[in-house]
């Protein structure tokens, strides 16, 4: 998810020179490895760029991007990139659960051609524990909702929201768009008034929409509100967790002109309904289901080689000639475009689209999402590789269909954890409108 | 270089195939070599040398020659364990064979044996293609990948897919017909087009009958120069006429004009199997053919990859009965993959035992009529990256 928020978010942004990477998560796959490398190496960024890591609470998304910030404005005209990524573990049948969704936000932080200024950012951190996970816990766990919302939101938020219009010297009045997303229906409305925000700045937490994603939902909602905004409007974000950290933003001339590749709107009309809350319980992994009756499945993970084909497995590069429309991949690629003579050049495939060659749904293969789709693929500017399609319905697959990459698991290691990250290719599917049209 | 008429087969043996609940493969490959020993009419103490086909050696006779050489009291003599996929079998019969021709052995034994039902679960173990499979490959098993090739060969030679699945149906019936007539094949059961058309679906658009079983067997042959064939009494002995194993190196997925239809690397092996062999015209020449029809669609494709079938008529071809046992070019006259079973490491084996079997005369109520030549076919690994083996016997004349 959070390679896929930044790859939207950087062919959005058009060029851009980024030196920094922030990535948020309280659920990321490694506590012991940097996950932010995972991100960057996906999207093929230079090795000289910093990483860096923020995770263990629900603010953490904004907290990344206040660094960023700050990162930015000491840096001068190199860019930050910021992304949030949030699956929240919840137990079956718990409120969480119902309420929880997952989702990730990408956001580019510069000082060149911004569709918002950073007005201010205000910071208080109080350790207060609404909820928690412990080290060896697999799931969250929270205290009374009544008491969150009295003790904590009500009387922490607007504190930290009064401080930051204070040091900001802005008005509450002059606030045009409110973001908090803290659970709760009537949250945000409620700290508007408490806090003297108009009404109408209160923005819908998108909660029933696609669920409470935690550290990506502040992002999340600020992409939202910086997709639709007017030059000039005040945008104040604010996330909530052991304390408050809030940020003010002025929308600039530019967000006129800012036209995301695909935008919240149109990945929340684009959705899929899937009703099917057994199917939801064995993504989870909150069922113990038979993975393994067709043999064992354990197979680990070679790091050391790994490594030596990073490029090819993080980021799709291999060497391509345009002429004879062949690619190479991994460590015989070198050897075999030598050879082959042509005039072959390094490229990354992972943005590529590519059309099936043939394909095949596998209904006996163990699969926690049966069929099993895979294909043969061939890039549009040639190059072939045979690989697991994703998000495919067998009924829809033919000869001919459009696919294009997306970074996925590729497996996790039974016995030693790890997981696996290699690319999917995903049927092209229109970009949605809200009113239900195709972009 | 050929090995054509050098090396002459004087004996073979094959085990019964099957869920072999009764044995482990000790003594699957001793069913198979005791066959052999007579059938050859020597003691195992002449043999010089062997070579061994196996793919799974966590299940059977181990990563060495030490299992199968202890488990046939073979007579301290080299013994090689080869592997090469679903071409294993056919690896060790060229082992044994290029032995036997280069003069350095004057009796050379190869054998496979292939042990799969003590996994505790259905379907074939998992086999590892090396490192590349853990860190990138799709999940793809057989199944999966050979049915690529039926949706291929239906966009490229524009035939609906009702029709590939009548022809792909033919295939199994055929192969079922012929199976009955086996004693030794694990399915001994006709079955009907209706039935292959109504069954489940295994991966799409291949059903339960275009995939063959799993099963236990192993089979072997001696081998030895002709003019000690005739010393031990065999006056006409059938003789090895080629053996192609060859691999592919990547050559399909890196070829544009390759459209996942056809099989680019069975296509050279059989140019260089027929050279060697001297055939000019296969489709008039070959007297039964065993091919690897670890799916029907595998069977159909090759037709036309071996030359057999114009390319994109191998569907009317088999419809029309020209594989069929009365047909022009019986195909899988034991059953095949399909019925006669699929013991990994030794399927070439059991292939060149029918071969073998139909040019001495000794096939019983399978026995064809004047079969001077005859080819048999592996395809291990997958249609864009496989072993392809061929062997062709014949009369030796």
């Amino acid at each position: 998810m959070a390679v896929a928020a930044a790859n939207n978010c950087l062919r959005g942004a058009g060029q851009s020179s980024v030196d920094s990477v922030y990535f948020a998560s309280p659920s990321a796959p490694f506590k012991l490895r940097l996950n932010s490398s995972i991100v960057a190496s996906a999207l093929g960024l230079d090795e000289s760029i910093s990483a860096v890591d923020i995770g263990s609470s629900r603010r953490s998304g904004i907290s990344a991007l206040v660094q960023a910030g700050h990162q930015a404005a000491a840096s001068g005209d190199r860019d930050a990139l910021v992304v949030a990524s949030d699956i929240p573990p919840n137990r079956a049948g718990t409120a969480g659960e119902l309420i929880s969704g997952d989702a990730a936000a990408a956001l580019l932080v510069g000082s060149e051609n911004v569709i918002a200024e950073i007005v201010a950012s205000y910071c208080e951190t109080v350790d207060f524990v609404d909820a928690y996970q412990g080290a060896t816990d697999d799931t969250g766990h929270q205290w009374e909702d009544r008491w969150i919302r009295d003790e904590g939101i009500f009387k922490l938020i607007p504190r930290a929201i009064n401080k930051l219009l204070e040091k900001s010297g802005i008005s509450a009045a002059s606030i045009d768009r409110f973001i908090c997303p803290a659970p709760g229906n009537g949250t945000t409305a409620k700290l508007a008034k408490m806090t003297g925000i108009s009404a109408e700045a209160a923005l819908d937490n998108l909660f029933l929409a696609c669920g409470d994603s935690r550290c990506a939902h502040p992002l999340l909602l600020l992409c939202h509100a910086l997709e639709n905004a007017e030059p000039g409007q005040l945008i104040l974000v604010s996330a909530f967790g052991q304390g408050t950290e809030a940020m003010l933003f002025r929308a600039t001339q530019v967000c006129r002109d800012f036209k995301p590749r695909i935008s919240v709107d149109n990945m929340l009309a684009g959705g899929a309904e899937e009703t099917n809350y057994f199917k939801y319980l064995v993504f989870r992994d909150r069922v113990d289901w038979d993975k393994e009756s067709r043999g064992p499945v354990d197979s680990p993970t070679l790091l050391s080689s790994a490594y030596r084909d990073r490029q090819f497995l993080n980021n799709l590069r291999g060497l391509h000639c345009a002429e004879t429309r062949q690619a190479f991949f991994g460590n015989e690629a070198d050897y075999k475009a030598r050879q082959s003579g042509g005039d072959f050049q390094e490229k990354s495939f992972a943005d590529s689209t590519a059309t099936i060659l043939s394909w095949s749904a596998n209904y006996l293969g163990v699969s926690l999402d049966p069929a099993i789709c895979t294909g043969i693929i061939e890039f549009d500017e040639g190059g072939r590789l045979i690989v697991d399609l994703t998000e495919a319905d067998p009924q829809g697959l033919s000869v001919g269909t459009a696919v294009e990459m997306s970074y996925r698991i590729h497996g996790v290691d039974a016995s030693k954890g790890f997981t696996r990250y290699f690319w999917k290719a995903k049927p092209v599917v229109p970009v949605k409108t809200p009113a239900g049209g195709e972009q | 270089m050929s090995i054509r008429d050098k090396v002459a087969v004087i004996g073979m043996g094959c085990s019964r195939f099957g869920e072999r609940w009764d044995c482990g493969p000790e003594l699957l490959a001793l069913e198979a070599f005791s066959e052999a020993l007579q059938d050859a009419n020597i003691d195992a103490s002449q043999l010089q040398a062997a070579w061994f086909g196996s793919t799974n050696p966590e299940l059977g006779l181990g990563r060495s020659g030490i299992g199968i050489s202890t488990a046939l009291a073979l007579p301290h003599i080299p013994v090689t364990r080869v592997e090469n996929f679903c071409a294993s079998g056919t690896e060790a019969f060229r082992g044994a064979v290029y032995a036997v021709a280069s003069g350095a052995v004057d009796i050379a034994l190869a054998i496979g044996v292939e042990k799969l039902k003590d996994t505790g679960y259905g379907g074939l173990p998992l086999s590892g293609l090396g490192v590349k499979e853990k860190h990138s490959s799709a999940t793809a098993d057989g199944p999966g990948i050979f049915a690529q090739l039926a949706h291929a060969y239906m966009h490229v030679h524009g035939i609906k897919r009702k029709d590939l699945k009548r022809a792909m149906a033919q295939v199994s019936v055929k192969s079922h017909a012929n199976g009955v007539n086996n004693p030794k094949a694990h399915l001994r059961r006709e079955i009907t087009e209706e039935m292959v058309l109504k069954a489940p679906v295994i991966a799409d658009p291949l059903g339960l009958f275009d995939c063959c079983g799993v099963s236990d067997g192993s089979a072997c042959a001696i081998l030895a120069r002709p003019e000690i064939a005739r010393e031990l009494g065999k006056t006409n002995p059938i003789t090895v006429k080629a053996v192609q194993v060859i691999a592919s190196n990547g050559s399909e997925l890196e070829n544009p004009d390759w459209k996942a239809a056809s099989l680019p690397t069975v296509e050279i092996a059989a140019k260089k199997a027929y050279e060697e062999a001297g055939i000019s015209n296969p489709r008039s020449e070959l007297g039964v053919i065993e091919v690897h029809d670890c799916f029907s669609i595998t069977e159909l494709v090759l037709m036309e990859a071996l030359g057999l079938s114009d390319v994109g008529r191998a569907p009317h071809d088999i419809l029309d009965g020209k594989y069929n046992a009365d047909g022009s070019i019986p195909c899988q006259t034991d059953g095949g993959l399909k019925c006669f079973g699929h013991p990994i490491g030794a399927s070439g084996l059991r292939m060149i035992y029918e071969v073998y079997k139909q040019l001495s005369g000794d096939c019983g109520e399978r026995q064809l009529t004047d079969v001077r030549l005859g080819l048999t076919h592996n395809l291990g690994g997958s249609p864009p990256s496989n072993v392809t083996s061929i062997a062709i016997l014949g009369q030796n004349n």
